[in-house]
């Protein structure tokens, strides 16, 4: 299946426009169309995420025994426990143990945790926060004995010649979507940029899925007056704790969120995954500054008033085409997400096998996967100290001889895709980037939108901008989930407004109109004094 | 000056208000009058484009010629502006660098009409504040080389024993509009002793002189030099929290520092504590 596909890229265009010019199963070239690449595509990441999920649940492994529930498991949601929401009462170490061979205690979600607690206010306080009264967080079995390094070995081999199978289409699916944009957009009446967009639609991507859901329930909560009470009056923790005691099936929901979309945010960045807690904050930080209306749109459920523009309607023959688009460009199987969402299912089979390495297991992601391999196989132990270099300074690759070998860098880098700044206006958000730098862009905010602009401008009589300006009605500041800038200080009219409309802000990151771009989905960590925009899909 | 001292917030706004209390208390603020309430009303009423009465014209030119400062600041001074509840930061026009008859009225003019703006009004109705009495200061203007912002209370930490202030060269426009990232520092409540200092990128400057006023670049080499001394600090915070203790709650506080020394420009009660 590989083999077909590794094809100079022209032949994936060809076929693809082919395809949308004529509809699928047209003769023409040997070369796969659209809908086959899809589909094989899809396939691959099928085939991985069912092996992840396998070894995450302890499936896999020695006799390849099924567990029932594993310890920490949500009873109903197949046995996927996630750190830092409780699990049901009653979920034991001791139950089912015998199905999870791999599990040991921690999991990458415990080492989340960890870090989460000491960024933040205090390791105990958190950790209760996470864990509402009485709830048993999950303690995992020691791995068993029989689970041996050679079996380990043999799982950790597979998973990751599953992923190699996707590698060719993770690689080819952006220039595909970029051929078939530039073709979209050509066959269009007017042809303009920002009709495309309206037209193609944006791709439905997992960073953007999350945040949808989030501001779904939020949007839920708003319309119930109970819910939102508990929600708006209480600090984080008090409101997780009283959501899983009073509301479970809002509390439920918030499960569900950190099941289906926590590990989003871990791609590409070096974040945690997403916590009950910061969740909760996020839906709070929502709910104290917008109505219930607003709520709905940034939720997706709600039209925005008076905003929607008449949208141009595809022709029958370019709808397969804006179809394929949407998928190729937002879609999970062709992502990066794709392989952070497999090391996230298979979280405790990847813990298990960093303890038999001897690392800490926030560190395997840092190794290659032929060192992984060979130190499972006892072949040649992993260095620890080169692995911290590598996270906490990046690296880089080098070829030789047919091998590839990470090397740390000598000094630290910030990250691809962060941008730091200073915060100005407390909280956390994610949200897609609107970037605002004249009068004409202010009308684009919507709900939930990232507000980016430079501030730096000053007015036609040499003033300093006012702010909310450029056509930006200052209700539209309220309503955005964050607001990003190149300049200003903590002392500026605009972190003074931010801070009256409880926006979360980062100022002063001195390139946020040059880095970011619309459509983008970032998560503005306004947390800490030192604030941070993590891009999480551009 | 006196009369705003004697006059009641309803006709001369927040910001005059404040002035001459600080003025009353020996706190050097620059020379200035107030254009009341009752006697704006009628051109805020006829909405924007009108113009100021003949006689109510010939009164702000008596006040301006009794300045004895041939270049003034125009800026609002509105009831609920700065409450401690909702700052208005920047929702109204302030013009800078003023000079001759017939530029002030218009400047007068200008300042009432970004009164009617949209966004003044959704901030107004969003912020909860009643539409209320609106006047005009005009304010000597000092020609500042170093200028900034300080709050009694560290905005991220307002429960804490800290206060913060930002700097920048020229005129606090830059600062407060947030065209730079400033000088920071921060300072005790207790006993005004810097704690910490940052110097910011600081990439402009405003700058304002007899022809009004101007965005230009801070050559490289001195924007990393910090904008006050030592002993300027020092200077400021121990103002800053002088006038906290006259006014009896945190406050914001605009600074210059010219050729003559320090100047309050206004102070103003401390927003977004409440939380």
């Amino acid at each position: 299946m590989t083999a077909r596909f590794r094809e100079p890229h022209h032949t994936f265009d060809a076929a693809l426009l082919a395809a949308g010019r004529s509809g699928d199963g047209d003769s023409g070239p040997p070369a796969p169309t659209a809908a086959e690449f899809l589909r094989h595509a899809e396939d691959a990441a099928k085939e991985l995420l069912a092996y992840a999920r396998r070894l995450g649940t302890g499936e896999v492994g020695k006799r390849g025994h099924v567990g029932g529930s594993g310890p920490g498991a949500v009873p109903g949601r197949g046995a996927r426990p996630v750190e830092g929401v409780a699990p049901t009462v009653g979920a034991g170490p001791a139950e089912g143990g015998e199905g999870v061979r791999f599990a040991v205690g921690g999991g990458p979600g415990h080492e989340a945790e960890r870090r989460g607690a000491a960024d933040d206010a205090g390791p105990a306080h958190d950790a209760k926060a996470v864990s509402p009264a009485g709830h048993v967080k999950p303690e995992l079995d020691a791995v068993p004995g029989g689970a041996g390094m050679a079996e380990l070995a043999e799982a950790a081999g597979r998973f990751l010649q599953l992923a190699a199978a996707c590698v060719p289409f993770v690689a080819d699916a952006p220039r595909l979507a970029g051929a078939v944009r530039t073709e979209l957009v050509r066959s269009l009446p007017d042809g303009g940029e920002g009709d495309a967009a309206s037209a193609i639609g944006y791709p439905d991507s997992p960073a953007f899925r999350e945040m949808r859901s989030l501001y779904r329930i939020a949007y839920g909560v708003s319309r119930d007056p109970a819910a939102r009470e508990i929600v708006l009056e209480l600090s984080a923790r008090r409101t997780a704790e009283r959501l899983s005691a009073d509301l479970p099936e809002v509390w439920r929901q918030v499960e569900d969120h950190i099941i289906e979309h926590g590990w989003v945010r871990t791609w590409n960045t070096a974040l945690p995954p997403l916590s009950a807690r910061e969740a909760v904050q996020r839906m709070q930080n929502a709910l104290l500054r917008w109505d219930p209306e607003t709520a709905g749109v940034a939720a997706g459920e709600l039209q925005p008033g008076g905003r929607s523009r008449p949208q141009p309607k595809l022709s029958e023959k370019l709808q397969p085409l804006a179809a394929a688009h949407r998928k190729l460009a937002g879609e999970l199987p062709f992502s990066p997400a794709l392989f952070t969402k497999a090391r996230w299912e298979s979280r405790r089979f990847w813990q298990a096998a960093a303890e038999q390495c001897g690392v800490d297991p926030g560190l395997l992601p840092w190794a290659t996967p032929e060192e992984v391999l060979a130190a499972l196989r006892g072949e040649r132990p992993l260095e620890k100290a080169e692995l911290q270099a590598r996270q906490a300074n990046g690296f880089s690759l080098h070829a030789a001889a047919g091998d590839v070998h990470a090397h740390a860098r000598e000094t630290p880098a910030e990250p691809e895709g962060v941008l730091t700044g200073q915060s100005v206006s407390l909280g956390r958000a994610v949200g897609r980037v609107k970037v605002v730098l004249n009068a004409d862009d202010g009308g684009k905010l919507l709900p939930g939108d990232v507000l980016v602009t430079d501030l730096s401008t000053p007015t036609y009589e040499g003033q300093p901008s006012v702010f909310p300006y450029r056509g930006i009605p200052s209700v539209a500041i309220e309503k955005a989930a964050a607001v990003v800038t190149d300049e200003g200080g903590l002392l500026s009219h605009a972190a003074i407004v931010c801070r009256e409309s409880r926006v979360p802000s980062v100022l002063g990151t001195e390139r946020a109109t040059s880095v970011l771009r619309d459509g983008m989905i970032v998560e503005v960590d306004a947390t800490r004094a030192a604030g941070r925009v993590i891009v999480l899909e551009g | 000056m006196a009369e705003a001292l004697e006059a009641p917030v309803e006709s001369v706004g927040g910001k005059a208000a404040s002035l001459a209390r600080l003025h009353a208390a020996d706190i050097p603020v620059p020379p200035f009058f107030v254009v009341e309430a009752g006697a704006l009303r009628e051109l805020l009423e006829a909405g924007p484009g009108g113009h100021l009465r003949p006689e109510l014209a010939s009164a702000v030119l008596e006040g301006y010629h009794g300045l004895g400062h041939a270049a003034v600041a125009v800026r609002s001074s509105a009831a609920g502006e700065d409450s401690a509840a909702a700052s208005f930061a920047g929702q109204f026009a302030s013009i800078l660098g003023v000079s001759g008859d017939e530029n002030l009225l218009l400047a007068v003019e200008r300042v009432c009409a970004s009164a009617l703006s949209d966004d003044v009004e959704a901030y107004r109705r969003s912020s909860g504040v009643e539409a209320g009495a609106f006047a005009v200061v005009v304010q000597a203007q000092i020609f500042s080389e170093k200028a900034g912002v300080l709050f009694t209370r560290h905005p991220l930490e307002p429960d804490g024993h800290e206060g913060y202030l930002e700097a920048n060269f020229g005129t606090g426009e830059s600062v407060v509009g947030g065209m730079v990232t400033p000088d920071s520092l921060t300072f005790t409540r207790a006993g005004g002793k810097v704690v910490s200092r940052t110097i910011g990128s600081k990439r402009v400057a405003t700058v304002v002189d007899e022809s009004g006023s101007a965005v230009i670049p801070t050559p490289p080499e001195r924007r990393e030099l910090p904008v006050l001394s030592d002993e300027e600090a020092e200077a400021v915070v121990a103002r800053g929290l002088r006038i906290e203790e006259l006014f009896s709650c945190p406050q914001d506080v605009e600074w210059a520092f010219d050729s003559a020394g320090l100047w309050i420009l206004q102070a103003r009660p401390q927003t977004g504590l409440a939380s």
